[in-house]
């Protein structure tokens, strides 16, 4: 085992055999459960989970906007919806294959980002939420509703391709699919394109002064995320085997923002796990056997309570989600310690710690010190690294101009480096 | 087009109405309040749930209970939910606000199920016509309030202390809480007065359409958004004027494009938003983007 | 590694796909059995996605009587899974029922209907406890419980919901409560899987070739030809009443619409708002031009919509229609609390006549429902279903099977009392004739009924 002074984040050099095979069966085992279940359920219950995997898919489409480029985006489901509709219409009207219509509902999603990616080279902050809101809202109200490429109330049929008529065989389906989104997704981080994106994210100004092709790149994020959420429509419209302007309200639309925002923005684990819930959450509620028959139907009031309720939590509390909860696991899986070291946590204690080490984005967030004159976090509390400290008020030091020290407990959504002033 | 053009009026007011509690919010938090629309309709049913028997209370003591109710619901959201976010970025209070939207509807839902219900007027009765469009004493109601408000908020900020303290907090919280103002109880005050603007908003909207769980989120919250921006984010005369404006332009947008194309309304307040924003995004009236 | 464990991963993937399609799963989704039902026998099985039967190891479009090949092959969906979906409770043969009978109920709860999810728990079970003169029913030794799911006013919902009913709740029937959208959805479900599926009677073109759908009443096509009547020698406006029509955009009405427009004729302005709409944005469209406002509004869209509509409305229309939703008490108790006072004297048609005229207690049916504790009209229309749906599993007999129950019905007449006498016969699943014909009257806040079992005016 490496002797070496271990700085926060980086990884160990050289795992032993016993800590790799612990690794390999932890994921397999994960990997394994997922796979396996749909096997041992009824045909219904697996045309119920399919929900999960293409939640995951549209909360990863959004991370991409939310998470890597720092973007608000309020009205995904004029993506998604658009993706949805043309995929039926693909495959029903123009009687396309199946295979054919996916690629194209992700080029027409991609296509329909890119135009608000326009306007959102114009706008920031506040205004472009509002505008990304208002996109949603029209989309659904006015595009989604025209008879004649949507079938209006009756809804758009989207069949499912032979090879996958069953439900269990379209949830694999779906599994498949996701598993393709996560490996763009990882890939998309580690290349030149992620890097620009991710840079942009931090200092818009900062990273064009590097050499960063700002409008090029931010354009691209936004047609990415198009593209997936396209993918995801056409997923969901052929699960769903009937699409209706109705399945993409605005309440919807908040509900995949509040997953996201839960799963932890640019934590891919966490946005598939906080999809995940959000997605199953319904039916578990109602599968309980608890539950009296009668209670059926308030089931679908309780859900968005609860939602709102986990994200309220999350940004006051959490603002990383669950992907900061899941720090400590997947350092673990990706060959790192699981705890600090004491020595680590002793040698934070007496100073502020910059980073030393180039530290790999998906592991540590920036600004991660704490500062001198806080406690340490107990040892027993298996805490990440990097946890903001709890709600308090901005150190006096804090307040000089609009950039602010590094050291700040409060971490935001979409982790700019500055604080907001303004809009 | 006349026509239109009075019956947009008509219809702006209570876009005017939202918008002037938005901008209140934006003026003193900085930040936009998608549960502006939601304080209105906690006031509706609260009056509603009051004035059907039982208990059967007269209209006038179930509004001032529905007002009352609004209040304290900006004021716990405002403890709960926006001083916590205080130091986060923009956009944490504004997804913040949007959840509390949501957990509002599914509370409505929750408690008194989906269906329409309507709101008795203050005033019953036939009202007057102009230029052929029948104006109901409720909706005349509304017009008087809408000038009311403005004129009240107008003075607030730019004639009395207290207001200026609201704008200087929203500037910078920090050196005025150091110049001895209580920034945690300015703020209070400005989300009660915001919720008490958006319950007054949603029990004049109330009686002239039927209500249900969200409605003024579903139906008035993104024009009165326009209506803001259009006017100015930062100004109170141009909220009253851009909430107007927005009326208009839905009535005659719907009038102009033709039938085939769905929610042609709709596709006409986006169209002004946009337009707003990428030529002038500081509004009409408005001195900052 | 990282790359080894996703190959790994994707080959577990990929067998399971392969393993998911179970063998037999075709062959299992075939009637069997008994004749006299289509298909039934020659192993072809009903396509909704085309209407037509076909082999489904062939894809071949046969003749049902027969099972030989007709004509050409039908398109993807029909070669195997018709409607492309699962059959683990889809075969016929599945549903022969053991000492539980299992009725699955769907209706809009959330969405725009104001349909009260209380008045639908209660009701549904009301006739299978109080119906044997106060005592708990039993259809030939069998119990009957009602299982209910709220399809949110969404027509993919409804199909879930009815997969869930079937398969998770092992439904024997699956009976459609309102929302056209949403039955047309699952009737298309239930056909692809061949479970008996009923409600009352909406859109009728698009089902006139499912075997498995019967209309429990008029369909909106066929009120709409009694309305056309009704507005010409009833109203004060006739002879030549100026009518609105105002039908939501979907293909499911466009039947009701074309069939209401052929026996009225001209004079006739149809405006078509999409289902998301708000009622409040039409209220100029009726209203707004002084001169020409109709004498009659037609409404062919969600109570909630109309609702808006009339609260909203500047003028003062007649308002007449066709339906199950839009005669319902709260309909009436929330249009007349609106200024505009135009509910009074709306008429619409409804399969059970006002719980106004139950209070009367002029019927057995009226005093047993009474008895059993029964308070609404959406608890008095569940009665008048579930004493038909008595009457048609009594008539199948003690050896009850979903094919038995289907040659049973198809061959016989029902009269409920409540619901319009229903005749039915192997071509012709819409065996009902009549509607009641309902009145709005504000000084009650509540429907009142003006006539009973028409059938032309």
């Amino acid at each position: 085992m490496a002797a070496t002074a271990v700085t926060p984040g980086t990884r160990v050099g050289r795992l032993s055999v016993p800590g790799i095979s612990a690794r390999v069966a932890a994921a397999g085992i994960i990997a394994l459960a997922v796979f396996l279940l749909p096997l041992f359920l009824e045909e219904f219950q697996n045309n119920q989970i399919t929900r999960a995997p293409v939640y995951a898919i549209i909360g990863l489409s959004m991370n991409v906007l939310m998470g890597h480029l720092g973007q608000i985006s309020l009205g995904h489901q004029a993506f998604v919806g658009l993706g949805a509709f043309v995929s039926g219409f693909v495959a029903t009207e123009l009687g396309l294959s199946f295979y054919l219509a996916m690629p194209i509902a992700g080029l027409f999603g991609a296509f329909s980002a890119f135009l608000l990616g326009l306007v959102a080279l114009r706008l920031r902050g506040l205004y472009l939420a509002l505008i990304t809101l208002a996109y949603g809202a029209v989309a659904e109200e006015s595009l989604f509703n025209i008879r004649a490429l949507t079938r209006g109330g009756e809804g758009m049929p989207a069949p499912r391709p032979a090879e996958f008529q069953s439900d269990r065989a379209y949830l694999y389906l779906s599994l498949i699919v996701l598993i393709l989104v996560l490996v763009i997704d990882w890939r998309l981080v580690k290349s030149k394109a992620g890097r620009a994106i991710l840079a942009i994210r931090h200092d818009e100004r900062v990273a064009a002064t590097m050499g960063v092709n700002v409008t090029f790149y931010k354009t691209l994020a936004f047609m990415i995320s198009g593209f997936l959420a396209g993918m995801a429509g056409s997923l969901f419209a052929h699960w769903q085997q009937t699409v209706v302007s109705n399945d993409f309200v605005l309440d919807v639309a908040l509900t995949w923002v509040f997953m996201t925002v839960v799963g932890g923005l640019g934590s891919r684990a966490g946005v598939v796990i906080g999809a995940s819930f959000f997605a199953l959450f319904p039916f578990i509620m109602e599968a309980l056997p608890l539950i009296p028959d009668t209670w059926h139907d308030d089931v679908p009031r309780w859900v968005p309570l609860i939602g709102a309720g986990l994200l309220l939590t999350t940004l006051i509390l959490y603002p990383g989600g669950i992907g900061q909860q899941l720090l400590p696991v997947r350092r673990w899986l990706a060959g790192g310690p699981f705890r600090e070291h004491k020595k680590d946590r002793k040698r934070k204690k007496q100073k502020a710690v910059e980073p030393t080490a180039p530290v790999p984005q998906e592991l540590v967030h920036p600004p991660a010190e704490e500062l001198p004159t806080e406690e340490a976090p107990a040892p027993a509390a298996d805490r990440a690294t990097v946890q903001d400290g709890p709600p308090a008020e901005p150190p006096p030091e804090a307040a000089a101009g609009d950039g602010q020290p590094l050291g700040t407990p409060k971490r935001g959504l979409l982790r700019r480096g500055f604080r907001r002033k303004g809009a | 087009m006349l026509s239109s053009i009075v019956n947009g009026l008509i219809n702006g007011t209570i876009y005017g109405l939202v918008a002037i509690g938005l901008v209140l919010v934006y003026k003193g938090a900085r930040v936009f309040n998608f549960a502006q629309g939601e304080f209105g309709t906690v006031a509706v049913f609260v009056a509603w749930i009051l004035n059907t028997d039982p208990p059967g209370l007269p209209m006038w003591l179930a509004i001032l209970a529905g007002l009352a109710a609004a209040t304290m619901f900006g004021l716990l959201v405002e403890r709960l939910v926006v001083r916590p976010l205080s130091t986060s970025p923009g956009v944490n209070l504004l997804v913040a606000t949007a959840g509390v939207a949501i957990a509002a509807i599914s509370i409505q839902l929750l408690l008194g199920e989906a269906e329409a219900r309507v709101l008795n007027p203050l005033v019953a009765g036939e009202g007057i016509t102009v230029a052929g469009i029948p104006v109901r004493p409720q909706q005349m109601i509304m017009i008087g309030m809408l000038g009311v408000v403005a004129l009240f908020l107008y003075l607030f900020f730019t004639r009395t202390s207290v207001g200026l303290a609201v704008l200087a907090t929203s500037q910078d919280p920090l050196a005025t809480n150091l110049s001895g103002i209580n920034t945690k109880r300015i703020s209070a005050l400005v989300w009660g007065m915001a919720a008490l603007l958006g319950g007054v908003a949603g029990l004049l909207q109330g009686p002239v359409t039927v209500f249900f769980p969200g409605f003024m989120t579903a139906t008035v919250l993104l024009p009165a958004f326009t209506g803001a921006v259009l006017g100015g984010m930062t100004s109170l005369p141009g909220a009253f004027v851009g909430g107007l404006l927005v009326g208009v332009a839905q009535d005659v947008g719907s009038q102009v494009i033709p039938e085939a194309v769905t929610g042609s309304a709709e596709l006409t307040v986006f169209a002004l938003l946009l337009l707003v924003l990428l030529i002038r995004p500081q509004g009409l009236l408005g001195k900052e983007a | 590694m990282k790359t080894r464990a996703l190959a790994i991963l994707s080959v577990l993937a990929l067998l399971a796909v392969a393993c998911g399609q179970k063998p037999g799963v075709h062959a299992r989704g075939v009637a069997q059995g008994l004749t006299g039902i289509p298909g039934a026998g020659t192993g072809a099985v009903f396509d909704p996605e085309t209407g037509q039967y076909v082999d489904p190891t062939t894809g071949q479009v046969v003749d049902p009587g027969t099972g030989t090949a007709v004509g050409g092959t039908t398109t993807a969906p029909a070669a195997g899974n018709p409607g492309g979906t699962s059959t683990g409770a889809g075969a016929a043969s599945a549903g022969s029922v053991g000492k539980e009978i299992v009725i699955g109920l769907h209706a809009p709860v959330t969405g725009a209907a104001p349909v009260r999810s209380d008045s639908f728990n209660t009701g549904k079970d009301l006739y299978w406890n109080f119906g044997n003169k106060g005592k708990k029913v039993t259809v030939h030794g069998r119990t009957v419980k009602v299982v209910f799911r709220d399809d949110r006013y969404n027509p993919s919902t409804a199909r879930a919901k009815c997969q869930e009913l079937a398969e998770g709740e092992k439904a024997f029937l699956l009976i459609g409560g309102a929302g056209t959208d949403q039955i047309k959805a699952c009737a298309d479900y239930a056909a692809a899987n061949g479970i008996p599926y009923l409600s009352a009677g909406v859109l009728e073109d698009a089902l006139r070739g499912n075997p498995y759908y019967f209309a429990l009443s008029m369909s909106y096509k066929q009120q709409g030809k009694l309305l056309a009547q009704y507005i010409k020698k009833r109203l004060p406006c006739r002879p030549s009443c100026s009518v609105m029509a105002i039908v939501t955009d979907t293909a499911n009405f466009d039947d009701a619409l074309q069939g209401f427009q052929a026996a009225y004729g001209n004079n006739v302005t149809v405006v078509r708002p999409s289902k998301s709409a708000r009622g409040s944005q039409y209220a100029d469209d009726v209203c707004a031009d002084v001169a020409n406002q109709p004498d009659v509004v037609f409404p062919l869209t969600s109570p909630t919509f109309f609702l808006e509509l009339e609260g909203s409305a500047a003028c003062d229309p007649q308002y007449v229609g066709v339906g199950v939703s839009m005669g319902l008490d709260t309909v009436a108790n929330v249009g007349c609390a609106s200024s505009t006072g135009s509910m009074n004297g709306a008429k619409f048609f409804s399969p059970s006549y006002s719980y106004d005229e139950v209070n009367r207690q002029r019927s057995a049916p009226d005093k047993a429902f009474k008895r059993a504790g029964g308070y609404d009209d959406i608890q008095f229309l569940l009665w008048g279903l579930m004493r038909t749906i008595h009457q048609m599993l009594d008539e199948t007999g003690p050896n009850l099977s979903r094919q038995s129950f289907i040659a049973a019905v198809q061959g016989s007449s029902f009269k409920s009392e409540v619901f319009p006498d229903l005749k039915y016969s192997p071509n012709n699943h819409f065996g009902a004739s009549t509607v009641h014909v309902l009145r709005a009257d504000c000084s009650k806040r509540a429907f009142v009924t003006e006539a009973k079992n028409r059938s032309g005016f």
